[in-house]
């Protein structure tokens, strides 16, 4: 009898505890429905009820939440910010960081579902406009007009279709061309410049390939009896040709994807097509890229692996592989400006912050937005190369510059500023400021491929997929 | 009442302590597949919204021309069927080898089982190191313009990337071959000498005794093996993220949690797709027990055989 009770209570025991574990779960699930302000869970914060106005005059009670991503050294950096802030303000920062991959995402989507979103967060360029359309993001005009933030520079201000500021990138990012100054020398090639007005002609980059691409017999694509089945060293890789990886030569070539104020559908243009296809031919037709697809499955990764690895003469990524550049032991690596085809044009992309309309201090987010997006908080990373300034000024100012660029190789200073001094030569990523460019990269995506490994042309793919792109670019929505 | 009793308790005691394990499966398993039936009726935007649509999400996944059901189902399958007959195979003779007595015999088995400790995403990422373009420094391409031959695009190709997936596959396969070594195990030395005695040579023994023995196993593996294929997601997302190169590795899974979680407005797609996928799995599996069933006729001699319904 009395194992038997003891049966019963160890028994109930664990019901309940598996009760109580659901019962967690149901109030969650309240959350979901009858909150939408989010309290959030990382700061269950009594001094946050008790703080009836947002913005408490002594500011001791306000506590903001940020969920940022980081690779390593940034996430000291992020977090060396946020207790500054708390010193200079006496505002609790709750930071939170993620790793930088897909899941950021689908992170945030989680927390927007059980209520519980951040005050402020890192974004994908490409999601701003769907959190936007989903009613999230507050607006941060004001915080321009009253001065909180100095102009920043147009290629990284993400509007909405109403003109209203969403977003500003944390930094400017632009896809350069990194080289491997002893392959060239050897080659006896010059440098490529690092002035826009000077940048090579397509057919020029074409030929400096042909001469740094070699077989394993030591011929150079240029010689007869090249065997290009057995490359050793590619003339030029790209890191893959995804997104905007892929889009520049189409800027370069006077196409592009839409017109810059989204009006125009640009994507089916002839220009489009045959700079998409010049690309395509450095790998099928010439044999002086490795082949590369819309995916990552066979991204190259940083330049110390592209040029530092010795199987690239060239590499084009983004500028914030000039953080990498350090890392190469043994190799002189240049950066200068992309080759052009009609136009020497880059493209540009940097990862925005936002602040979501559900803070319960809207007000102090907003304030400490400002603080986080000011490139001077962020000075260090600026100095590593990783990222480049989203502030005007600092393309400008002769001081600002000289901070910034101290530490940087200077052919790669050159480069970045006479892209931002030459107007027209950023093209901004439409994932910006275009609502449908999700949905139209996914569909993109199905096809594309096909014309990256040679299978068809561009043209015979396009033909396939541009009237349903055209056909989602017209909905004008994110959904 | 005396007798009836202390049944009716003991069968409260039993509830309670299945408790926590109903409650888990009522909630965590029960509920969402609930769920996810309803909202595979429903239109739900992007701020949550839902409506009633009846059928129009099954319709979009087998009518309409973007859909990518088919495509994704097809390669899911292609793979699963691939890897089913050659996870298998490579099992089963992998372990008929380690089955043998040499010397290093504990030492191998445990070689062969360690990489199905690491994780899979661990795993993609050394293969996708292993496999690179020769100019990244990919292992593979390497040696093969060492002896001469001809590199290959083993991640950008479209038949080539499953020649990647099911290396993988095979690599981390570890675990079954335990469980088939342990199969071996079972299968009875008298009847395997009786074999012998009657003149049976190595394949007739493999195919009268060991096999017979071992077919209950073999078909739990192969139905197992089935199901986790055609959930294949990591290996995808770890590679390419997008189901590159040519959509060949876009894998049912990766399709779902692309509508349900990336794209906006279709979750009720999502959980449509989700649903055939789990009938399309539960009818291969149906296939799978009857040619299992029709199997098992002659299947007297077996101890584990019988046990099978």
């Amino acid at each position: 009898m009395k194992r038997k009770t003891l049966a019963l209570i160890l028994s109930l025991a664990l019901a309940l505890g598996a009760l109580s574990g659901c019962g967690s779960s149901d109030a969650g699930q309240a959350a979901v429905t009858g909150n939408s302000a989010g309290t959030d869970s990382e700061t269950p914060a009594p001094a946050a009820e008790t703080a009836q106005q947002p913005q408490a005059e002594d500011g001791e009670d306000i506590e903001l939440s940020l969920l940022f991503w980081s690779d390593g050294r940034q996430k000291e950096l992020v977090e060396q910010a946020c207790r500054n802030y708390e010193k200079m303000t006496g505002i609790k920062i709750n930071e939170e960081v993620l790793p930088s991959d897909e899941s950021f995402d689908t992170y945030i989507q989680t927390r927007k579902e059980s209520g519980t979103l951040p005050d402020l967060s890192y974004i994908n360029e490409a999601d701003v406009m769907k959190y936007n359309e989903m009613g999230l993001l507050a607006p941060i005009d004001d915080l321009f007009e009253s001065g909180a933030i100095p102009e920043k520079l147009d290629s990284v201000t993400v509007k909405d279709t109403n003109g209203k500021v969403v977003a500003v990138g944390l930094s400017n990012q632009l896809m350069l061309l990194y080289y491997n100054k002893d392959m060239f020398d050897e080659a006896g090639i010059p440098y490529p410049s690092t002035d826009v007005a000077s940048a090579w002609t397509w057919d020029e980059f074409i030929e400096v390939c042909q001469k740094l691409t070699t077989d394993v017999n030591g011929k150079t694509a240029a010689q007869d009896g090249f065997d290009s089945s057995k490359i050793q060293t590619y003339g030029v890789g790209f890191n893959c040709l995804m997104a905007f990886h892929q889009f520049w030569p189409m800027y370069a070539n006077g196409g592009g994807l839409v017109s810059a104020d989204g009006k125009e559908f640009l994507w089916d243009k002839p220009e489009t097509i045959e700079g998409l296809q010049n690309v395509v031919d450095l790998i099928n037709k010439y044999h002086v890229a490795s082949p590369a697809g819309y995916t990552f499955v066979s991204s190259i990764g940083g330049v110390d692996a592209a040029i530092g690895g010795g199987g690239y003469a060239m590499y084009i990524n983004g500028s914030w592989d000039l953080g990498n550049i350090p890392n190469i032991e043994g190799t002189n690596v240049g950066v200068a400006v992309l080759p052009k085809m009609k136009e020497a044009v880059t493209m540009n992309c940097g990862a925005p912050l936002v602040v979501y309309n559900t803070s319960k201090h809207l007000e102090a987010a907003k304030d400490f937005y400002a603080y986080m997006i000011d490139p001077a908080n962020s000075i260090e990373l600026l100095q590593s190369g990783a990222w480049l300034p989203n502030q005007a000024d600092y393309y400008t100012d002769q001081s600002l510059i000289g901070e910034w660029t101290k530490d940087l190789p200077k052919d790669a200073v050159e480069t970045i500023m006479s892209y931002v001094s030459h107007e027209g030569s950023i093209a901004q990523w439409p994932a910006y400021y275009l609502p449908p460019y999700n949905k139209m990269n996914a569909e993109y995506t199905k096809y594309i491929d096909q014309a990256l490994n040679g299978e068809k042309s561009v043209e015979e793919v396009y033909a396939e997929c541009m009237p349903e792109i055209k056909r989602l670019y017209e909905t004008g929505t994110v959904e | 009442m005396k007798i009836k009793n202390p049944y009716k308790k003991e069968a409260l005691a039993g509830y309670l302590f299945a408790a926590p394990a109903i409650i888990g499966f009522l909630l965590l398993t029960l509920y969402p597949m609930i769920v996810s039936l309803v909202y595979s009726f429903m239109k739900i935007d992007a701020k949550g919204g839902k409506r009633f649509i009846g059928f129009a999400n099954y319709e979009y996944m087998f009518l309409n021309s973007g859909s990518e059901f088919m495509k994704s189902l097809q390669v899911t399958l292609l793979y699963t069927l691939l890897n089913v007959i050659l996870l298998t195979l490579f099992c089963l003779i992998i372990a008929l080898l380690l089955n043998r007595k040499f010397i290093g015999r504990n030492l191998l088995r445990a070689i062969f089982y360690l990489p199905s400790v690491v994780p899979m995403l661990t795993t993609a990422i050394l293969w996708k190191l292993i496999m690179q373009n020769q100019a990244q420094g990919g292992l593979i391409n390497q040696l093969l313009l060492y002896m001469g031959m001809n590199p290959q695009e083993w991640l950008m190709d479209k038949k080539l990337i499953f020649v990647v997936l099911l290396a993988m596959s095979l690599w981390t396969s570890g675990g079954n071959t335990v469980v088939f070594l342990a199969t071996l195990q079972d299968v009875p030395r008298e009847l395997l000498e009786a074999a012998r005695v009657d003149g049976a040579n190595a394949f007739w023994q493999f195919r009268a005794v060991t096999f017979q023995t071992i077919k209950p196993v073999l078909f739990f593996q192969m139905i197992m093996c089935m199901v986790t294929s055609i959930q294949i997601f990591t290996q995808s997302v770890a590679l390419s993220s997008n189901g590159g190169p040519d959509r060949m590795t876009y894998f049912i899974n990766v399709m779902i949690y692309q509508h349900s979680f990336k794209d906006l407005g279709l979750r009720g797609l999502a959980s449509a797709e989700a649903w055939i996928v789990f009938l399309v799995t539960m009818v291969i599996a149906l296939v799978m027990f009857t040619i299992g069933g029709t199997f098992k006729k002659d299947d007297g001699t077996t101890r584990k055989g019988r046990k099978k319904h």
